[in-house]
C-alpha cells in the first residue's frame, strides 16, 4: 500500500488556471523572481509563464492537501513537474523551487525563442517511432526522439517545420495520434544541453536536502533519497528524455495501489490508466475532485 | 606414520555453533516475535546462500520484511536463490547491500527494478533458472546455509502444518534440513495439536509467530466472462484438433484463459464430439473453477495439484511413454524411437498492443546480453514445442522436418 503524488509537466497548462490561486503565492514569486504572473491568454505562449504558473499552480494544491495529513509514500513530477515532486518529498523549499524554475526556462527561452516545440505520438513502439525519426531526419530542421510516457506514446522535440514532417510521416505509419503539444521548447533532447551547462551554477547555489520519501528520477527512471542524486536529475532533465514509463513501473513494484495527481490536467492519470489497466491502481485528480473531495477519497481508501 | 586429526562433521559443528549464540532467546525452538531481527543477525552470516520463500502466490513475507531491516554491517554480501522476486522488500535488501548475488526463476512482479539493479551493479545474477532446475540445485551445488519459509500452523514442538499452501516448503526446508543449514519458518498460529504435520520438527531450527499472516495472493481464480469468442474458437480446435487427435489423456494446463476455455468446452463441445472418457482424464495443473463443470460431469478421473507452464511446459529426453498421444508422435521408422510429449503453445497472432506475437528474434536475446548470462533465458524451447494453436489455425510442428518448414 502505498501512495504516489504526481505532479505533470509542460503541455497541461490551461488558460485561466491561476484564478483560484491566492495572490499571496503570486506576490512571492514576484518577490523571488521579479516576475509578475498575469493569467492572460498571450502570456500562454510563453515558457517562463507556463512553467512558473504550473509550478505555483502545482505547489499551491500540495500546500492545502498537506493541511490535510494526506503524505506521499512516493513522488513522482513530469519534466517541471519533478521540481515540484523535489518540493513534496521537502529536498528544496517553495523559494528554492520557483527561483530555480524561473532560471531555468529564461535558459530555455533564449536558446530556442521561436520555431521549436514538441511532439507526442500514440500508437508505435518505441523503436518504431525511433525510426520514424531516423527517417525523416533533416539536420536543417531538427527532430529528436524524447520522453516514453506509456509503451506506446512517445514525446519528439525539435523544429517546428521538422516536428510537422515526422509527425505526417508517423500518421502514415499508422500511429493512433501524431499531433504537436503546448510547449514552445525542445525540451528532453540534445538541443538542450548547451542550456544545461549555463543552468549548473544556478542550481549548485542551493543547499538541497534529503527526501523525506523516495523521489523517482526522470532521467533513468531509479529512486533515490540523495539530494546531490536528486539535484543532477532536475538538472539534466532539459536535455534528457523523461523516463515515464520505466518511473510508473517501478512506482508500482514499490507497491503503489493510489496515485494523486496534481493540478492542472489529468494527463499522468490517463497514463496511469494506459500502463496498467483502470482496476489495479486508484486515481485522484485533484483538478476533477477538488481538495475537499480529495482527502475525503483519500481517508477513505488509507 | 599417523594421520593428522581430521573433522568430519564440519558443517554440523559450525551449524550447533550459530544457534548457540541465540540459545538465550529461544524457549524450545521458539523465539519471540519482536527478537527475530536479532535471531536473523546472529544466525546469518555475510556471504551466506539464503533462500527466501515466495512464489506467485505465497510470500515468507513476515521475515523478508525482518531481513530488510537488519543490520548491513553485520550481514551483508548474501547470496540469494528465490523461485519469485515477487515485493518490493526483495530488491530493497539489495539497494542495502545486506545481499548482492541472486539466482532466482521468475521477476515478473518486479522486473523493471531487476534490471535497473543488474545494470547499476547492485545485483550480481548467477543465474535466471527454470523452476524445476533451481529446486533441484538446492540440493547439488545452490545448498542453502539458511532457509526463511512460512507455514500455516506450528504446534509446541515445532512440528509444521502449511494447509492448503504448501506450494515449495518442503522442498526449501530439506535443501537445508539435510545439509545442516538452519531452518528458520515464521507461522500464522501457534496450536496445541496440528491437523496434519507436514514438515517434522526434527527438520526445523527457529520458528517464530509472525506479526500478521503471510502474505497470500490467489492467482488462480479465471472468471470464465471474461474468455473471449477468439479462446473459445481456439480451444475448440485444441479439443478436435489436438486432444482428440493424439487421444490425449494425461495432461497438464497453464493457468491462462486459453487453457481455461478448454476446460469450460469439454462437458459442451467435447460431449457433442463423443471425447468423453476418452480424452483429458488425468490432469496435473493449478485448479481453478473452470475445471469444476468438467469434475461435477464426470470428465475427471484425478488431479493432482502442480502445474505450470514453466515447469511442465519442456519435453525431458528420457522419458518414455506408452500412452497414444506419445505412441502417435513416434517415427515409426527408428527402431529406438520412443515417442514424445505433447507440448502445445496456444497464442493470438496479435498481442493486447496490437503488435504481432511472432518476431523474428526473441527480446531473450538482449536480456542475456544486457545481464551477462550464459543462455538466453527462454522458458520452453521450439524443439520441444509440438503444437501451436492460434486463431488462424493449428501448426503441427512435429511434422516438420525442416526449419522453413516449421
Amino acid at each position: 500500500m502505498s501512495t504516489a503524488f504526481l505532479f505533470p509537466g509542460q503541455g497541461s497548462q490551461q488558460v485561466g488556471m491561476l484564478q483560484d490561486i491566492p495572490v499571496e503565492y503570486l506576490e512571492r514569486v514576484a518577490k523571488v523572481t521579479g516576475y509578475q504572473l498575469i493569467d492572460d491568454p498571450q502570456n500562454y505562449e510563453d515558457t517562463v509563464f507556463i512553467q512558473l504558473a504550473l509550478l505555483v499552480k502545482a505547489l499551491f494544491a500540495l500546500d492545502e492537501i498537506q493541511k490535510n495529513d494526506i503524505v506521499p509514500d512516493l513522488v513522482a513530477g513530469h519534466s517541471l513537474g519533478a521540481f515540484a515532486a523535489a518540493v513534496a518529498c521537502q529536498t528544496l523549499s517553495f523559494d528554492d523551487a520557483v527561483w530555480l524554475v524561473y532560471q531555468r526556462a529564461v535558459l530555455m527561452k533564449a536558446a530556442y525563442p521561436s520555431g521549436y516545440a514538441m511532439g507526442v505520438i500514440v500508437g508505435l513502439t518505441r523503436d518504431e517511432a525511433a525510426q520514424v525519426v531516423q527517417e525523416t531526419f533533416d539536420p536543417d530542421y531538427p527532430v529528436y526522439l524524447s520522453n516514453e510516457n506509456c509503451p506506446m506514446q512517445h514525446t519528439i522535440s525539435g523544429a517546428v517545420i521538422g516536428l510537422e514532417k515526422t509527425l505526417v510521416v508517423a500518421k502514415q505509419k499508422q500511429a493512433r495520434t501524431a499531433k504537436l503539444l503546448k510547449v514552445p521548447v525542445p525540451s528532453h533532447c540534445k538541443l538542450m544541453q548547451a542550456t544545461v551547462e549555463k543552468l549548473t551554477p544556478y542550481i549548485n547555489q542551493l543547499t538541497l536536502q534529503p527526501a523525506t520519501c523516495p523521489y523517482l528520477k526522470n532521467t533513468d527512471g531509479r529512486l533515490t533519497q540523495d539530494a546531490e542524486a536528486i539535484r543532477q536529475d532536475l538538472l539534466a532533465n532539459i536535455e534528457q528524455p523523461v523516463q515515464w514509463r520505466q518511473m510508473m513501473a517501478v512506482a508500482k513494484e514499490m507497491g503503489m495501489d493510489l496515485t494523486i495527481e496534481f493540478p492542472p490536467g489529468n494527463t499522468l492519470t490517463k497514463l496511469i490508466h494506459a500502463n496498467f489497466g483502470e482496476q489495479l491502481i486508484r486515481t485522484i485528480n485533484i483538478s476533477q475532485h477538488g481538495i475537499d473531495d480529495t482527502t475525503f477519497l483519500y481517508r477513505k481508501w488509507r | 606414520m599417523e594421520k593428522p586429526q581430521r573433522n568430519w562433521d564440519t558443517k554440523r559443528v559450525q551449524k550447533a555453533q550459530r544457534l548457540a549464540k541465540i540459545s538465550q532467546l529461544m524457549t524450545g525452538k521458539y523465539v519471540e516475535t519482536d527478537q527475530i531481527i536479532t535471531v536473523l543477525e546472529a544466525l546469518i552470516a555475510p556471504g551466506d546462500k539464503v533462500v527466501l520463500e515466495g512464489d506467485n502466490q505465497k510470500q515468507a513475507s513476515f521475515l523478508s520484511q525482518s531481513l530488510e531491516q537488519v543490520n548491513p554491517e553485520k550481514v551483508n554480501n548474501l547470496h540469494m536463490i528465490m523461485s519469485s522476486i515477487s515485493r518490493p522488500e526483495h530488491l530493497n535488501i539489495f539497494e542495502r547491500q545486506i545481499a548482492s548475488k541472486i539466482d532466482f526463476s521468475y521477476a515478473g512482479a518486479q522486473s523493471v527494478r531487476v534490471a535497473q539493479m543488474i545494470e547499476d551493479g547492485k545485483m550480481k545474477l548467477g543465474d535466471i533458472h527454470t523452476y524445476l532446475e533451481l529446486y533441484g540445485r538446492l540440493f547439488i551445488d545452490l545448498i542453502p546455509n539458511v532457509v526463511l519459509v512460512a507455514a500455516d500452523k506450528a504446534d509446541k514442538a515445532g512440528n509444521l502444518c502449511t494447509g492448503f499452501n504448501t506450494e515449495e516448503t518442503p522442498t526449501i526446508v530439506e535443501a537445508a534440513a539435510f545439509k545442516d543449514g538452519i531452518v528458520i519458518v515464521q507461522v500464522n498460529e501457534v496450536v496445541d495439536e496440528l491437523p496434519r504435520i507436514d514438515i517434522p520438527a526434527g527438520w526445523v531450527d527457529v520458528v517464530v509467530p509472525a506479526d500478521k499472516p503471510y502474505e497470500l495472493e490467489a492467482l488462480f481464480t479465471r472468471d470464465p466472462q471474461n474468455i473471449t469468442e477468439l479462446q473459445i474458437l481456439m480451444a475448440m480446435m485444441a479439443i478436435k484438433g489436438i486432444y482428440a487427435e493424439h487421444g490425449v489423456q494425461s495432461l497438464n494446463h497453464g493457468i491462462g484463459f486459453n487453457t481455461a476455455a478448454i476446460e469450460l468446452l469439454l462437458p459442451t463441445y467435447g460431449e457433442s464430439l463423443g471425447l468423453k472418457g476418452k480424452i483429458a482424464k488425468n490432469w496435473a495443473l493449478n485448479p481453478h473453477p473452470t475445471i469444476i463443470p468438467a469434475i461435477e460431469s464426470g470428465w475427471v478421473e484425478s488431479i493432482h495439484s502442480f502445474g505450470g507452464a514453466p515447469n511442465m511446459g519442456h519435453n525431458p529426453g528420457g522419458r518414455r511413454h506408452s500412452t497414444p498421444a506419445w505412441q502417435s508422435l513416434r517415427d515409426e521408422e527408428k527402431p529406438l524411437g520412443k515417442g514424445q510429449k505433447l507440448v502445445v503453445q496456444m497464442v493470438e497472432t496479435y498481442g493486447s498492443n496490437k503488435k504481432p506475437v511472432f518476431v523474428e528474434t526473441l527480446d531473450a536475446l538482449a536480456v542475456q546480453e544486457q545481464a551477462s548470462l550464459a543462455n538466453a533465458p527462454v522458458m520452453i524451447y521450439s524443439e520441444d514445442t509440438t503444437h501451436i494453436v492460434t486463431e488462424e489455425g493449428i501448426a503441427y510442428l512435429y511434422k516438420a522436418t525442416s526449419k522453413e518448414q516449421r
